[in-house]
């Protein structure tokens, strides 16, 4: 996709990064699975937004954070159901549960739309952590699209191993065999429930990391830094984020 | 290559090039201190060039919100991953993780 994203940072984005997030990003302004654009745009605008929530700072000290009620400080465009399910995700991710997970269902959310709504919220952070740690500013959010959204869920979605239902190895077939069958990883299937999320995260992970062949491939050198300079900058990543996956 | 460079506790570069250097960027890309992270952005580009801190910005993008969506969705350890990534686990302490608990709960 051609983009003038990233034209003026202060040091030269590589043209595959920047056509990723330029996609992404209209996808995220276009009409999802379940959500029609204003909202997925309002649900980034939200994950942005998380960082100055209150309550969510409370909670995070606190040793736990189911002991703290409140009102999360939103920009008062989604609901407190879809505002908790992306200030937690946003500000507190090492300590969700499945227990909360199946209260926010009980809320009203339904498990299709819990899913678009982790995988629009973690696409904002990544871009905005890119631009945040490569010193590029962060990119606006464009407008959102007219349309609706599909509404199509896979039949092959079962419940599983994971709290969410997904496509699972077993179950991909001729269908999701190549994005979800059994040489693929758990996470790559995590978001199979709305496979366009599932598909257009991957997309921006095998740009800004390193695709499924490239992983497997520790001969090549294939960015700036060597294969144990990346893991070291992931894994500490996840340490800190206390990630056990 | 010493793994306990992921949790912070190895001296020096932990046997990567590079790697206290990296390791502050990663830290500092987490953390909120601008002035740490920009010390860190300059450190990365004096020792090894401008794409590199490309290319590390990239990795530390990925993970900060691939950890989420593995928290979130409750997914499990890979099965073929379990046995092989037991005693790394277990040593760096992330069996004790809320969220292993959470995934085993």
């Amino acid at each position: 996709m051609a983009t003038t994203l990233y034209d003026d940072a202060p040091l030269d984005v590589r043209a595959d990064i920047r056509a990723a997030h330029a996609q992404r990003l209209d996808e995220i302004a276009s009409p999802g699975t379940w959500f029609d654009a204003k909202t997925r745009v309002a649900i980034a605008a939200e994950a942005r937004n998380a960082k100055g929530c209150k309550l969510c700072a409370d909670r995070k000290a606190a040793l736990s954070p189911f002991a703290v009620d409140g009102t999360h400080d939103s920009l008062g465009e989604q609901p407190q159901t879809i505002v908790e399910v992306i200030h937690r995700i946003a500000t507190d991710p090492g300590r969700l549960t499945q227990r909360w997970y199946r209260n926010c269902l009980e809320s009203g959310l339904t498990e299709e739309e819990y899913v678009e709504i982790v995988g629009v919220t973690c696409s904002t952070i990544s871009l905005d952590t890119f631009a945040r740690a490569a010193g590029t500013g962060r990119l606006p959010l464009p407008a959102p699209k007219a349309g609706e959204p599909s509404r199509e869920r896979p039949a092959e979605a079962k419940p599983d191993d994971a709290w969410v239902p997904w496509v699972a190895a077993q179950d991909a077939g001729e269908r999701w065999g190549d994005q979800f069958g059994p040489a693929a990883s758990n996470i790559r299937r995590a978001l199979s429930l709305v496979p366009d999320e599932a598909r257009a995260w991957f997309d921006v992970v095998d740009t800004q990391y390193l695709n499924a062949e490239q992983m497997r491939d520790f001969d090549t050198m294939h960015r700036a830094i060597d294969r144990a300079q990346i893991e070291l900058v992931a894994g500490r990543i996840s340490f800190l984020n206390q990630c056990a996956y | 290559m010493d793994l306990t460079a992921i949790s912070g506790e190895a001296a020096g570069d932990g046997g990567i090039a590079h790697g206290a250097i990296l390791a502050e960027f990663a830290e500092a890309v987490w953390d909120d201190d601008e002035a740490r992270l920009e010390a860190a952005r300059q450190a990365v580009i004096d020792a090894m060039g401008p794409a590199a801190l490309i290319d590390a910005a990239g990795v530390a993008a990925t993970f900060n919100a691939i950890d989420r969506i593995a928290d979130s969705t409750g997914i499990p350890i890979d099965a073929a991953r379990i046995e092989p990534t037991a005693d790394f686990r277990a040593s760096l302490g992330i069996d004790a993780f809320p969220s292993r608990t959470a995934q085993e709960g």
